[in-house]
C-alpha cells in the first residue's frame, strides 16, 4: 500500500542538521506525482469520484508542503513548469542564524455544512434558517513531533482557521487556503521560538512524551453528505404546535422547542498523504422547559430527539406526547417538597448513569488530562488496577451507530485527525485498560485510538463519541427496586432514592457557562421502605466525591438506555452519546442545592384568561 | 425614497409653548387606528396590564414603562477570490423592555441600562408576543427596584445634588408607518458580488503582479428594520427603514511587509441609491489598481508640520471622530458639577470651531443632491419626534444632541435618543451636516495649499484623499510646489484634535461629501474638504508583517517582488479595517450574540454552524501575558509530609500555569479588563462580555483561587503554621463557632460534601464567619465576598496522596495552614 510507504514519519528536523538534509518522509519517498496517483487510488478503491474540494487542498496542501521553509531556489510551485527564483519571505526569524524551518506536518480539513434551524417559543414561531458554510482548519507543525510548536500551553498555535467559497472554484479555493496557510505557518514559527525558549528554562517536564504520534496515513472517499430535503412550512408547523402544548402549563414560564438538521461533509488531507472525504448527519429536536417554584428555586428539564435524518424523528404524536410529559413534570416538581439531606443507597436510572458516567468517568479518560492539562490526573497511575466494580466495563466505541433501535450520535468513521474510529475498551471488568487517545501522546500511551475530535476552529483532543457502559451483573429493573429497600432497610433509611433525570454540562440545558463534569439531578424520587407511594422531591444535589460513588456500585437493571447529546470541552462542542443501565448504588451523599433567591413572575403569564386579575398577586 | 413613509404624525412638542389641551385632529390616529396593527394591540394589552397589576408589595409600582420590538430581516451575502462564500437571511424579533421606579427626578436609571431584552415570536401571535413582554417585564421591574434602591444609596454619599432630573417629561405622540418588505433578488446578489471579488482574475487591464492580492472580497447587504414602540405615557410610535450597501475591499503587502488596504461601499436607502453593477466594478477595478501604485509608492517623509488638506471624504471621517461623540449630552457622574461627558463638557456656548463654520444635525434630512441617507429617521427610539439641531454656530457650540436623560440646561429630549438593535437609547447622531461660509470650490482649495506652501517656504506639502482607520490616511499625496502629486504611503496624522477643529482649520469646501454608515444605528455624514494650516505627517513606523513564506497558488510562473501576505490576526477582517462606507461583516455575529443572550442559556445548540465557524475564524490577537504565575513562597517540599512535592510541582507550575495562560488568552482582545487585578475581574463577572465570561470566570477565578492558596500555607511545623490559631481570626472563630475543633469540623465536612471539583471557604459576612463552598473555580469575590481562607478540593489538590480520601486531606491540610497570613486577610475582610 502506497499509504504505508508513507507512514513512517521519523523526526525530520533537529538543530544541528542543515536544511538540504531536511526532507519530509512524503517528498523522499515519493516525488511531486503522487498527489494524483493518491486520488487516483483512493478513489478506485471506494469508487467514488474525488471531489474538487478535495483536489484543491490536496494540491495546495502539497505545493505548501514543498515550499514552506525551504530556500527560494529549492521552491517548485506546482503549477509552474520551470522554478522560478521567487523572492518570499524566509522562515529563519524564529530559529537561529539561517537556518530554515520548514513543517514536518501539515494537514487541511474542511467541514462544509449544510443545516436548517427553526425555533418557535410560547406557541410561536420565533427563527427558522438555513444555509451552508464551509471552513477550514489549517493545522501546521513546526520542529518535530518530540517538540514541537504546539507542546504544553501552546497546542492552540497548531490550528487557524477560516472560511471558504461554497462552489468547485479550484482557484479561490487554493488562494483562500494559501492564505490560511501562511497565516498558520507564521503563527507556528512564533509559537515554536517560544517553546524552544521555555523548554530551555524549564526544569524536565514530569510527562516527556513526544508533541505528536506517528500515524498511519488513511485513504477513505466516501460519499459526499446529500443536500438537506425538508418541508420547512410543514416542520415549522409542527414545532410551533408542539411549543404551544406548553400552554396548557401555566406555571411554565420559559419555554422553547427547536429542530436543528446539520448534514455535513468533512474533508482531510495531510501531508502524510492522507485523505479522506466523510459524511455527519443529524437531525435533532430538543424541548426546553423552565419553572420557578415559590421559594425562588429554579427547576428545567428538557427532552430531546435525534436522528441521522429528519424522517428518523418520532412522530408528532409521540413528540407532542413528550413535550406534554416535560409540562406535567415541571407542574408537579414545582409543588414537590425540597429534598432533605441523604447519605443511603439510589438508583441512577440507564439515563441518568449514562450521563453520570460521561461526566465523572468519561472525561477523566480522555488522554490529554493525564498529561499536566487542568484537570488533571487522577487515574494516570491506575492503567492495570480496578477503578470500578468488577462486573461493569466500559468501551467507547464510535464505529457503531445505533444501539438496539436508537441511533447514537456520537458516531464517527474518522476522528478529527484523520485517525480511523476504534472501539477502545477503556475498561474491562473493572480495571482500567486505556484512555481515549488523540495524536497527543502521553507517558503510558504513545498512539491515538481514533478520539481526536473537535469542532471547527479547535485543536483535537482525546475525547468520547459513544461511551458504552456494561455490566455482568443485570438483574431485572423490578429486582434492582427490591433491592434498594432492602439496602435501604439494612441501612436503617426509611427510603432510598431514584434518580430519574440528570443533566449535566453537555446537556442542551447548562444555565450558565459550560462546568467540566458536573451533574444536576432533575427528577428524584424518594422509594421508601414501608411501601408507600414513591415520592417526587426537588432540589436534590449530589454531594462528595463522584468516584467514591462510582465504587459503591452494587448491582445494574438489565435493559440499558441512550442519551444523545452535545458536549463542550477545551477542543469545542461535539455530538456524543452515552448508553448505561440503571445502577444501584449501595451510597451516594446528597443535600439540598443552593437555591436562587429572586422571586417567581409576578404576573400570570398571559393566555386566553389573563385578563383576570392575578392571583398569585403580590407576597 | 422609502424610507420612514409617514402616513401621519402628530407631534406636540412644537406646540408646547401654546396650550397643552389641543384638540386632536381628525385625520390623526390613535389608539383604535393602532390596535388594528395586532403587534401594537398585544403591546398595549400587556402594557396596560403591567401598569395595573405590577407591583410587589412593599415596593414601588413602576410610574414608567416602554415595550419596544424590532423586527429585524438581514440578508447579506459575500464572496472572497472570485467565489461566493454563501448567504445569510436572518429574520427575527426582539423585544426590549424599560421599567422605571421612582419619579421623573429621580428614578431606577443607572449606567447600566434599565431594561431587559427577550427574543420573540416572528409570528404575530398575541399571546406569544405577551408572553415574551411579560417576562421581559417581570425582570425589567426587579432590576429597577434593586437599582433605585442602589441609587437612593448612591445618592447619599454625595454632597452635590444631581445637575438635572433623570427622565424627561416628553408629549406622547401616535405615529404609524408602514412597515417596509425586504425585497431582494438573492440569488442575483450572490453573483454580483462573487464578480466583483474575482475582479482581479478577470480585469483585462491588469498585469499579472496587480493580480497578486492577499484578499479581494465583497458583499452585499440590506436590512429592514420594523419598530414598535409603546410607553405608559401613551406614546405609540410604528416605524420602519430599510438599508443597502454593496461593498469591495482588497489588500495587499508593499516589498517591505507594510500592509495595504484598499475598500469601496455604495449604499442608500433604496436599490436605486446604489451603483450599477458597470460602476462599482469600475470603483473596484481602480481599488485594485491604485494598490499596485501604493506598492510602489515611497514611504512618507519621517515627520512634517504644516498645512494638510483633507478632501471631503476624508474631512467626513475626521470630523465624525472628532464631532460624533462631543456634540452629545449624557449625564455626568454622581456628585459632580459637571453638565455632561467628553471633550466639550465644558464648552456649551464657547468657540470649538473657526467663526465661518457650522454644525447641524438634521435626521429629516431623509435625501442630500438626490442620495438616500441611512441616518435620517423621524421619530428617535424613545417615540419622541426628531428634531433639527443647531450644534455650531457660528463656530460657537450652541446646543448638545440629546435623548430623555436631561442634563443642566438641557430639561428636553431633542429627539436623538438613538438605540442600536437590541440596544437602550442613547443620544447619538443622525445626519451630521457640517458647512462652511463663503466655502472654496475644489480648485480654490488646492491653490490655497500652494499658497500656504509658498508663504512658508515649504518644499512640499500634503493631501489626503482617503482616510482609514486610526487616523491613517489610505491615499496620501505629497504636493510640489508647482501641484504635482506623488502618492506616499506608511503615514500617520497627528494633532488633529479639538484644538486643531477650533483654531487651525484655514478654509473649507463649498461641496458636501455624503459619508453614509451602515453601522448600527446607521448614520449619515455630510461634510467639506478642510484645510489645516498646521497639522502632523508622520511615518507610522508600524511593525511590518513578513512577507508570504511561499507564492500564490495560481501564479507561480510569474517571478517578480511578492507583495501579498496574510493578515496576522483575521484574514478577511474587513470590519475591522474600514472605518466608514464598508460593510461590516462582523455584524452578523454582533447582531446573533445579542439577539441569543435572552435565551443563550439554554440555547447554545442553535447556533447557526455559519456563525459559529465566522466567530472561530477571527482568530486571537495575542497582546503581552496579563497575568503570571506568582512564584510560590516556600520550597515545593515544604508541606511534606502533608501535602506531596510532586502535587505540588504539578499543582502550582501546571495547573496554576494554565489558569493563568487561559485567562491571559481570553483577555487578549480585551484590554481593559486585562488591566483590572484578577481580583478586581471576577470580582465583577457583568463587566465581563459575555462571549469570554465562561472562560474568565473559570480560569481567571482558577488564578485568584490559587494565589491566594500558595499564600495561606507555610512549611509545617515552623512557628505559626498549623496548630490552632491565633490573633484575632482565633477569637472571632470562637465567637461564631464555639472552639476551632467545631469550626475544623464544620469546614472539613461541609467541604468534603462539594460535589466534584471545587473549593472550601472561610468568609465573613453579615458580621459572622461562615463556611460555604462553590463549583470549579467560582470564587467567593464574584458574590461580593471576600474570602478569609480557602482549601482546594480539585482531585489536582490531593489525589497524588490521597486518592479519594477526601476527607483525610482536609484533616491533614490544617497542619499547613498559616495564620499569620489568615489574619491579615480576616482584617482586610472585616474592612
Amino acid at each position: 500500500m502506497l499509504s504505508q510507504k508513507l507512514r513512517a514519519l521519523t523526526p525530520i528536523h533537529s538543530k544541528g542538521q542543515s536544511w538540504r538534509r531536511i526532507v519530509s518522509p512524503l517528498r523522499s519517498a515519493v516525488p511531486a506525482v503522487v498527489l494524483p496517483l493518491l486520488l487516483l487510488s483512493a478513489a478506485a478503491q471506494t469508487q467514488q469520484p474525488v471531489p474538487v474540494v478535495l483536489e484543491a487542498m490536496t494540491g495546495e496542501l502539497h505545493r505548501a508542503f514543498t515550499s514552506l521553509g525551504k530556500s527560494p531556489s529549492a521552491v517548485s510551485p506546482a503549477s509552474s513548469p520551470a522554478p522560478p527564483a521567487i523572492p518570499v519571505a524566509d522562515a529563519t526569524s524564529a530559529a537561529s542564524a539561517d537556518e530554515p524551518l520548514p513543517p514536518y506536518f501539515l494537514s487541511y480539513t474542511v467541514r462544509d455544512t449544510n443545516y436548517v434551524s427553526i425555533r418557535a417559543l410560547y406557541g410561536a414561531l420565533a427563527e427558522s434558517s438555513a444555509g451552508r458554510t464551509r471552513s477550514a482548519d489549517i493545522q501546521v507543525r513546526v520542529g518535530d513531533p518530540k517538540l514541537d510548536n504546539t507542546h504544553g500551553t501552546h497546542r492552540g498555535s497548531a490550528v487557524n482557521s477560516l472560511q471558504l467559497p461554497l462552489g468547485d472554484d479550484r482557484a479561490a479555493l487554493a488562494r483562500s487556503l494559501w492564505l490560511a496557510t501562511n497565516t498558520g505557518y507564521g503563527n507556528a514559527l512564533d509559537n515554536y521560538l517560544r517553546v524552544q525558549t521555555e523548554a530551555e528554562v524549564r526544569a524536565k517536564e514530569e510527562d516527556t512524551s513526544p508533541d505528536f504520534s506517528q500515524q498511519a496515513a488513511q485513504n477513505h472517499i466516501g460519499a459526499v453528505a446529500p443536500s438537506i430535503v425538508i418541508d420547512h412550512a410543514a416542520w415549522e408547523q409542527r414545532v410551533r404546535e408542539l411549543s404551544r402544548i406548553f400552554r396548557d402549563y401555566p406555571d411554565v414560564y420559559e419555554n422553547m422547542v427547536f429542530l436543528t438538521v446539520q448534514n455535513e461533509t468533512d474533508y482531510f488531507a495531510s501531508s502524510e498523504g492522507s485523505q479522506i472525504v466523510a459524511s455527519h448527519l443529524q437531525a435533532r429536536i430538543v424541548a426546553v422547559a423552565v419553572t420557578r417554584a415559590v421559594d425562588g428555586m429554579d427547576l428545567f428539564r428538557e427532552q430531546t430527539f435525534e436522528a441521522e435524518t429528519i424522517d428518523g424523528l418520532p412522530t408528532q404524536a409521540v413528540l407532542a406526547s413528550a413535550v406534554r410529559d416535560l409540562g406535567k413534570s415541571l407542574e408537579a416538581l414545582r409543588k414537590a417538597p425540597v429534598t432533605e439531606p441523604f447519605d443511603g443507597p439510589a438508583i441512577l436510572s440507564g439515563r441518568a448513569a449514562a450521563v453520570f458516567f460521561h461526566e465523572v468517568l468519561g472525561h477523566r479518560l480522555e488522554g490529554q488530562r493525564q498529561r499536566g492539562d487542568e484537570e488533571g490526573q487522577t487515574f494516570t497511575k491506575d492503567v492495570g488496577k480496578p477503578i470500578l466494580p468488577d462486573f461493569l466495563s466500559v468501551a467507547d466505541d464510535p464505529t457503531v451507530d445505533n444501539f438496539g433501535s436508537t441511533w447514537l450520535s456520537g458516531s464517527y468513521q474518522y476522528d478529527d485527525e484523520g485517525q480511523k474510529a476504534e472501539r477502545v475498551d477503556l475498561i474491562q471488568g473493572g480495571v482500567l485498560k486505556t484512555f481515549l487517545m488523540s495524536r497527543l501522546p502521553i507517558a503510558s500511551f504513545g498512539a491515538s485510538n481514533g478520539h481526536g475530535r473537535a469542532e471547527s476552529g479547535h485543536v483535537p483532543t482525546g475525547r468520547q463519541g459513544n461511551l458504552i457502559v456494561t455490566s455482568t451483573k443485570s438483574i431485572p429493573d423490578s429486582e434492582l427496586r427490591q433491592q434498594l429497600i432492602d439496602e435501604a432497610k439494612k441501612q436503617g433509611k426509611p427510603y432510598g432514592l431514584y434518580f430519574e433525570d440528570i443533566s449535566s454540562g453537555f446537556a442542551v440545558t447548562q444555565r450558565s457557562s459550560p462546568q467540566a463534569f458536573q451533574v444536576i439531578p432533575l427528577v428524584v424520587w424518594r422509594v421508601y421502605v414501608d411501601g408507600r407511594s414513591d415520592e417526587l422531591v426537588r432540589g436534590v444535589s449530589i454531594v462528595g466525591t463522584p468516584l467514591a460513588a462510582m465504587k459503591s456500585i452494587i448491582a445494574t437493571g438489565d435493559k440499558s438506555e441512550v442519551f444523545n447529546g452535545e458536549c463542550g470541552a477545551e477542543s469545542g462542542t461535539i455530538p456524543v452519546s452515552a448508553v448505561a443501565p440503571a445502577m444501584l448504588l449501595s451510597t451516594i451523599e446528597t443535600q439540598r442545592q443552593p437555591q436562587g433567591t429572586a422571586r417567581p413572575p409576578i404576573l400570570l403569564i398571559p393566555g386566553d384568561d389573563s385578563q383576570a386579575p392575578a392571583t398569585k398577586g403580590a407576597q | 425614497m422609502n424610507r420612514l413613509r409617514l402616513r401621519t404624525m402628530v407631534t406636540l412638542t412644537g406646540l408646547l409653548a401654546f396650550f397643552v389641551s389641543m384638540p386632536s385632529l381628525p385625520a390623526q390616529p390613535t389608539r383604535t387606528d393602532a390596535e388594528k396593527d395586532s403587534v401594537l394591540k398585544a403591546m398595549l394589552t400587556e402594557l396596560d396590564r403591567s401598569m395595573s397589576q405590577l407591583q410587589l408589595t412593599g415596593f414601588a409600582k413602576p410610574f414608567f414603562v416602554q415595550y419596544r420590538i424590532e423586527d429585524v430581516n438581514d440578508f447579506q451575502t459575500s464572496a472572497e477570490f472570485g467565489s461566493s462564500e454563501g448567504s445569510e437571511h436572518a429574520h427575527q424579533r426582539v423585544v426590549r423592555v424599560t421599567v422605571r421606579v421612582g419619579d421623573y427626578k429621580t428614578d431606577s436609571s443607572g449606567a447600566r441600562g434599565d431594561g431587559s431584552l427577550q427574543v420573540t415570536a416572528l409570528d404575530d401571535d398575541p399571546i406569544a408576543l405577551r408572553s415574551s413582554l411579560w417576562t421581559a417585564t417581570d425582570q425589567a421591574y426587579k432590576i429597577a427596584l434593586s437599582a433605585y434602591a442602589q441609587k437612593q444609596a448612591e445618592l447619599k454619599q454625595v454632597q452635590t445634588p444631581p445637575q438635572a432630573d433623570d427622565f424627561s417629561h416628553e408629549k406622547p405622540i401616535v405615529s404609524l408607518a408602514d412597515p417596509i418588505a425586504l425585497h431582494v433578488d438573492e440569488g442575483s446578489w450572490a453573483d454580483r458580488v462573487a464578480r466583483a471579488s474575482g475582479l482581479y482574475r478577470t480585469g483585462a487591464s491588469f498585469s499579472p503582479d496587480q493580480r497578486d492580492i492577499e484578499y479581494s472580497s465583497a458583499s452585499f447587504r440590506a436590512r429592514t428594520t420594523t419598530t414598535w414602540l409603546v410607553t405608559s405615557e401613551g406614546a405609540i410610535v410604528r416605524k420602519s427603514s430599510v438599508d443597502y450597501q454593496e461593498s469591495f475591499a482588497a489588500g495587499t503587502q508593499a516589498p517591505d511587509g507594510m500592509r495595504l488596504d484598499r475598500s469601496y461601499g455604495s449604499s442608500g436607502t433604496s436599490l436605486a441609491d446604489l451603483d450599477s453593477e458597470a460602476v462599482f466594478n469600475q470603483h473596484a477595478v481602480d481599488e485594485l489598481a491604485s494598490l499596485t501604485d501604493l506598492r510602489k509608492s515611497p514611504l512618507v517623509e519621517e515627520e512634517y508640520h504644516g498645512p494638510l488638506l483633507f478632501s471631503a471624504d476624508a474631512a467626513a471621517d475626521t470630523l465624525r471622530s472628532l464631532l460624533a461623540s462631543s456634540v452629545t449630552a449624557t449625564r455626568p457622574a454622581l456628585g459632580t458639577e459637571a453638565r455632561t461627558n467628553g471633550p466639550f463638557a465644558s464648552s456649551y456656548r464657547a468657540r470649538v470651531m473657526p467663526d465661518f463654520m457650522n454644525v447641524v444635525d438634521d435626521p429629516s434630512l431623509s435625501t442630500f443632491n438626490g442620495k438616500g441617507l441611512l441616518g435620517a429617521y423621524a421619530v428617535d427610539d424613545e417615540g419622541v419626534p426628531a428634531q433639527a439641531v443647531k450644534l455650531v454656530d457660528a463656530g460657537r457650540l450652541d446646543s448638545y444632541l440629546i435623548g430623555r436623560q436631561p442634563v443642566r440646561d438641557f430639561p428636553q429630549s431633542n429627539g436623538h435618543g438613538r438605540a442600536g438593535i437590541t440596544g437602550p437609547a442613547h443620544p447619538a447622531i443622525g445626519v451630521l451636516k457640517i458647512t462652511a461660509d463663503n466655502g472654496l470650490s475644489t480648485g480654490e482649495l488646492n491653490q490655497k495649499l500652494l499658497d500656504v506652501a509658498k508663504d512658508r517656504g515649504l518644499s512640499s506639502v500634503y493631501f489626503v484623499q482617503t482616510m482609514g482607520p486610526d487616523r491613517t490616511p489610505r491615499l496620501l499625496y505629497r504636493v510640489s510646489p508647482d501641484g504635482k502629486r506623488e502618492l506616499v504611503r506608511g503615514a500617520v496624522l497627528a494633532d488633529i484634535d479639538e484644538r486643531a477643529l477650533r483654531s487651525s482649520i484655514e478654509a473649507a469646501g463649498k461641496d458636501l461629501w455624503v459619508a453614509n454608515s451602515f453601522v448600527d444605528p446607521p448614520l449619515t455624514i455630510l461634510a467639506p474638504a478642510l484645510l489645516f494650516d498646521d497639522a502632523t505627517v508622520r511615518r507610522a513606523n508600524a511593525k511590518n508583517d513578513k512577507l508570504p513564506f511561499y507564492p500564490p497558488p495560481d501564479l507561480g510562473a510569474f517571478a517578480r517582488p511578492s507583495s501579498a501576505q496574510t493578515r496576522d490576526s483575521q484574514p478577511r477582517c474587513i470590519s475591522l479595517c474600514e472605518l466608514s462606507r464598508t460593510p461590516v461583516t462582523g455584524f452578523r455575529i454582533h447582531l446573533y450574540r445579542h439577539l441569543s443572550r435572552p435565551v443563550a442559556e439554554f440555547n447554545q445548540p442553535t447556533l447557526h454552524p455559519g456563525l459559529t465557524h465566522k466567530v472561530q475564524s477571527e482568530r486571537r490577537r495575542l497582546s503581552p501575558m496579563a497575568y503570571e504565575l506568582p512564584p510560590l513562597p516556600y520550597d515545593y517540599s515544604a508541606l511534606e509530609p502533608f501535602i506531596d512535592i510532586e502535587t505540588m510541582k504539578l499543582h502550582h507550575d501546571k495547573h496554576h500555569q494554565t489558569y493563568i495562560t487561559n485567562v491571559n488568552n481570553a483577555l487578549a482582545n480585551h484590554p481593559t479588563l486585562a488591566a483590572k487585578s484578577v481580583d478586581d475581574l471576577i470580582g465583577d463577572l457583568n463587566a465581563v462580555s459575555e462571549d469570554i465570561r465562561g472562560v474568565v470566570r473559570n480560569n481567571g477565578g482558577g488564578h485568584s483561587n490559587h494565589s491566594m492558596f500558595w499564600t495561606i500555607m507555610g512549611p509545617a511545623n515552623s512557628t505559626g503554621i498549623g496548630g490552632s490559631p491565633s490573633g484575632d481570626i482565633a477569637k472571632q472563630i470562637t465567637a461564631d463557632f464555639g472552639d476551632f475543633e467545631a469550626f475544623k469540623k464544620t469546614f472539613n465536612e461541609t467541604t468534603a460534601k462539594q460535589f466534584g471539583s471545587g473549593w472550601g471557604w472561610l468568609v465573613f459576612t453579615g458580621g459572622k464567619l461562615k463556611v460555604i463552598t462553590t463549583g470549579n473555580q467560582d470564587s467567593p469575590l464574584s458574590q461580593g465576598v471576600y474570602p478569609i481562607l480557602g482549601n482546594d478540593v480539585w482531585e489536582h489538590a490531593y489525589y497524588l496522596k490521597y486518592q479519594n480520601r477526601r476527607p483525610d486531606y482536609l484533616a491533614a491540610w490544617w497542619n499547613v495552614v498559616n495564620w499569620a497570613e489568615v489574619n491579615k486577610r480576616f482584617a482586610k475582610a472585616k474592612g
